[in-house]
């Protein structure tokens, strides 16, 4: 199907509701797995897929010929899932607050282990999971399209809307996080 | 940073990597702990998830569409005039509607509001009295499918012919308010024009959850509220500007 993406892109530019449901329907399912690696839950990110595909109708214009469609897409992937999860953390702050937390928040909602599954021996990759979501969204997606996503730095920054040193001091912090996270388990992981 | 292969000096990394052997079991590490990450699982999603994506898209394409579309046309290759020019009566009440709106939202509380220099006219008045019946047209749209009977099935049939004829002239309306900076006029009419297409482009006998997604839409930022409060003002406009006389 991918051998036609130059024309139906040059469809979709030019206003036909058919191609334009052809890319949804041909890219949801990965733009689900960028924006997953960002926001952490299934909900959040079929959310962050919705409003991509919304952002993708507004921009198709601007978007070039010669440019990728697919690297691209992910960049305004990665930015509405950087807004989705900005948007629950600010939600999970106000509610921390209400409640009298610490404003410690921002839990990757999969995987993270509590003290039963602790005691029961969680996989390493829950583990992964739970060090992920202890960063925050910017770092998190800088890290992810860094590292899953094969992006430079310079797209991370476009698609992020970050000063190339900010992205590398991103993706700095994340792996400093995780390997301090990640430090009692560093044996499983061999 | 090098293990990602965003080092500045990859060499010169390289030959520290071979003589020390600290740097080297950190390399390593880092390099499990990426190994780690990329075998992440993503959950997959259900079957039915493209078809639901694009539901909720086509639902949205309408406005995004008019968004996109519309404004940067008419802005930069449409001069005003010429539009005005043809689209004639209409657009020339919705430059005083949008005149209007602009005494309606910087006077102070209470002023009663007449738009500087369209008082005297007895054409203006009934220019008024076309915005306000447009929105009078359009009001009486919606609250008759916030009334309407439930059912598995609903004939909308009247309400779709209606609004399919008020569609041109909200649109008109809207971009005149959006290339005045009215954004907030814009805004109203924009989720009226939003809801009409919708309305207008159903087969006149919708399904029962259909009709329930209109209402949703309607009583979404209050938008028969604030319909009603704009086709007010418009009506006090029009009678107001001859001194009080009713029309």
């Amino acid at each position: 199907m991918n051998e036609n993406l130059p024309e139906i892109i040059a469809r979709a530019q030019a206003g036909e509701e058919e191609a334009f449901r052809m890319l949804v329907e041909q890219h949801s399912r990965s733009v689900f797995n960028v924006a997953y690696r960002i926001v952490g839950n299934p909900a959040d990110a079929e959310e962050a897929v919705q409003e991509t595909f919304l952002k993708v109708f507004k921009k198709l214009d601007s978007f070039e010929e010669r440019a990728r469609f697919t690297t691209w897409l992910y960049r305004v992937a990665a930015n509405s899932a950087m807004d989705v999860a900005r948007k629950r953390q600010r939600h999970a702050t106000r509610e921390a607050v209400l409640e009298g937390d610490d404003g410690q928040l921002l839990p990757f909602p999969t995987g993270a282990p509590g003290p039963e599954r602790e005691a029961q021996g969680i996989q390493v990759s829950d583990r992964v999971s739970a060090a992920l979501g202890r960063l925050t969204p910017g770092e998190r997606a800088a890290f992810t399209l860094r590292h899953l996503q094969g992006m430079s730095i310079k797209e991370i920054g476009e698609a992020l809307d970050m000063q190339s040193n900010a992205v590398k001091n991103a993706i700095f912090r994340a792996v400093q996080k995780m390997r301090r996270e990640l430090a009692p388990f560093a044996s499983e992981m061999s | 940073m090098h293990v990602l292969g965003d080092s500045h000096d990859a060499e010169g990394v390289r030959t520290h990597l071979a003589e020390c052997a600290e740097c080297r079991a950190q390399v390593i590490e880092i390099e499990r702990l990426l190994a780690a990450t990329s075998e992440l699982e993503v959950p997959e999603p259900d079957a039915g998830f493209e078809a639901r994506i694009w539901e909720r898209q086509q639902r949205h394409l309408p406005q995004t569409s008019q968004a996109t579309l519309d404004e940067p046309q008419l802005a930069t290759v449409i001069p005003f005039w010429t539009l005005r020019r043809m689209a004639g009566v209409g657009a020339l009440a919705a430059m005083l509607l949008v005149a209007f709106m602009v005494g309606l939202y910087s006077a102070p509380p209470g002023t009663e509001i007449v738009p500087e220099g369209s008082a005297p006219g007895g054409g203006d008045r009934i220019l008024f009295v076309a915005v306000g019946d447009h929105l009078e047209s359009a009001r009486m749209v919606l609250v008759e499918l916030v009334n309407a009977e439930d059912g598995e099935s609903v004939d909308i049939s009247a309400q779709q012919q209606r609004a399919q004829t008020l569609l041109a002239n909200n649109r008109l309306y809207r971009q005149t308010a959006r290339l005045h900076g009215q954004a907030a006029v814009a805004d109203v009419l924009g989720d009226l024009e939003r809801v009409l297409l919708e309305v207008a482009r159903t087969s006149g006998e919708v399904p029962g959850e259909e009709l329930d997604w209109l209402r949703e839409r309607i009583a979404s930022g209050d938008l028969l509220f604030k319909v009603s409060v704009i086709e007010g003002q418009t009506r006090r406009a029009a009678t107001a500007d001859v001194g009080g006389e009713t029309l």
